[in-house]
């Protein structure tokens, strides 16, 4: 997965499935959230101070699309990590409408075309990628 | 079978070298340096016919060595009889011909085509065998070794770009970009024959850093249509391409002022097959970076996706447009042109 934030939208890679995404507004906040690191409540409670809407209306599209983000597999929980409960976090003053992940498949069929080849980015040929 | 383990293809590479040596100390062989961008690799093309299918597109690399080796790639056509056996089966062969990547010898087998590419990560020796020069498929002829050049050439600040490039030494170039048939290869034709100078139309080296695009082939591929759309170019065509092929124009030979070695990059245009009149306007980065990255990353995923970065280092630089593609060939080149006026002035040192 390799993801990039321009302008306020994120374009995210899958390299394994060949899908790529875009992420814009809401989808594109709650995803550097995620990028920083946190956990399901973390992220809820984070978002519920930034936007400005009903806290379980925000709650509920924020774990729908963390879940969808897990589907898509790109990005993995650890274990531990509790659901949140729906709690009393202040309301913000951002506008809010339900995270949207734009999702493109026209690239899939050019994942068997080309012999995929490894190098350390950071140090190029003919060192080996450091898994 | 089983995958080869990494002492397995050690010595499967050592009998490789062996059948390479064979192959050239039987007949003519090439050996030649090739420049790309500022890294030098030695090739050398056992057999004569082989290095005449393949030399032709990157006639123009070859330099003389200007700083130490980078790699050293060897090239040669299996033999007809004793073929060496290749120590994995067809059921080992993984995604994008992964046999082995991991470790410091690599194996790559296209199933398609039936070339081998080999590698040693300490030694930067990268061999690559081709069934025959008689089979080569028309996409090796026309951007021959790609496996094994852009294995070797990504880099930290390099990197391996589906893109064209076009412009002038004195207003720098625009980056063509997108996924094929969007209209690079037109876009970047239609300024060849206005007088522009070409870098790519289809894969380029980006330094990202210096946002300067630099040549890897010296070929353009054109289909039916714009065989066409292109009638003084299809007459240098030397072969019609059979159904389905490309027909690969040879700017080095054809237009060789035309070729150049790079180009700094002033703008960013994706053009989108239009039709009528060709229309330019700006567009928003992020549409840029997700019309340029896509097809890099899954057409040539040699660097697991560093591309990416790269091409939004370039992005976040330079003014990005989208560029409909009309029918008028002319008008379109000079929409090009008038572009590279209002973004090619160089800012005073």
């Amino acid at each position: 997965m390799v993801h990039e934030a321009i302008d306020g939208e994120t374009i995210a890679i899958h390299l394994g499935t060949g899908t790529y995404y875009s992420l814009d507004g809401v989808a594109g906040v709650l995803w550097s959230e995620l990028a920083s690191g946190c956990t399901r409540a973390e992220l809820v409670t984070r978002a519920q101070e930034r936007f400005d809407a009903e806290s379980a209306t925000v709650a509920a599209a924020t774990v729908a699309f963390l879940d969808e983000l897990l589907e898509e597999q790109l990005i993995v929980e650890r274990p531990g990590q509790e659901a949140p409960a729906p709690q009393g976090a202040g309301r913000g003053s951002e506008p809010f409408s339900p995270p949207i992940l734009e999702r493109y498949t026209e690239m899939q069929e050019f994942m068997l075309v080309d012999p995929l080849h490894e190098v350390d980015v950071t140090i190029g040929w003919p060192n080996v990628k450091a898994e | 079978m089983s995958k080869p383990s990494e002492a397995e293809l050690a010595d499967f590479l050592e009998l490789a070298e062996e059948e390479l040596a064979t192959a050239i100390a039987s007949g003519e062989a090439l050996e030649q340096n090739l420049r790309f961008a500022r890294l030098d690799i030695a090739l050398t093309i056992a057999g004569e016919a082989l290095a005449a299918q393949l030399t032709a597109p990157i006639a123009a690399r070859i330099k003389p060595a200007a700083g130490p080796l980078h790699a050293r790639i060897g090239v040669w056509a299996e033999p007809s009889e004793r073929v060496l056996a290749l120590p994995w089966g067809e059921e080992d062969v993984g995604p994008m011909g992964r046999v082995r990547v991991d470790g410091r010898f690599i194996a790559v087998h296209d199933l398609g085509t039936g070339t081998v590419t080999l590698g040693d990560r300490e030694r930067a020796r990268i061999l690559y065998r081709v069934p025959s020069w008689e089979q080569l498929a028309w996409w090796e002829r026309a951007a021959p070794l790609r496996a094994p050049l852009f294995w070797a050439l990504s880099g930290p600040n390099l990197h391996l770009v589906h893109g064209g490039a076009i412009g002038d030494g004195a207003r720098g170039g625009v980056l063509l970009g997108g996924p094929g048939g969007s209209g690079k290869t037109t876009t970047a034709l239609a300024g060849l024959e206005a007088g522009l100078r070409y870098v790519a139309d289809d894969y380029l080296l980006l330094d990202a850093r210096a946002a300067r695009a630099w040549n890897i082939y010296g070929t353009a591929k054109l289909d039916a249509d714009q065989l066409a759309r292109f009638p003084a170019l299809a007459r240098e065509v030397s072969d019609a391409p059979p159904p389905g092929q490309k027909a690969h124009y040879d700017i080095a030979r054809h237009r060789p002022d035309a070729l150049v070695d790079s180009l700094e990059l002033r703008a960013i245009v994706i053009p989108r097959v239009g039709g009528g009149t060709s229309v330019l306007r700006a567009l928003d980065r992020a549409a840029a970076l997700r019309a340029l990255a896509p097809s890099s990353v899954f057409q040539l995923p040699f660097d697991r996706g560093a591309v990416v970065g790269g091409l939004a280092k370039v992005v976040r630089r330079l003014p990005c447009f989208e560029l409909a593609v009309g029918d008028d060939l002319a008008e379109l080149a000079a929409m090009v042109g008038d572009l590279l006026d209002r973004v090619g002035e160089r800012t005073p040192a």
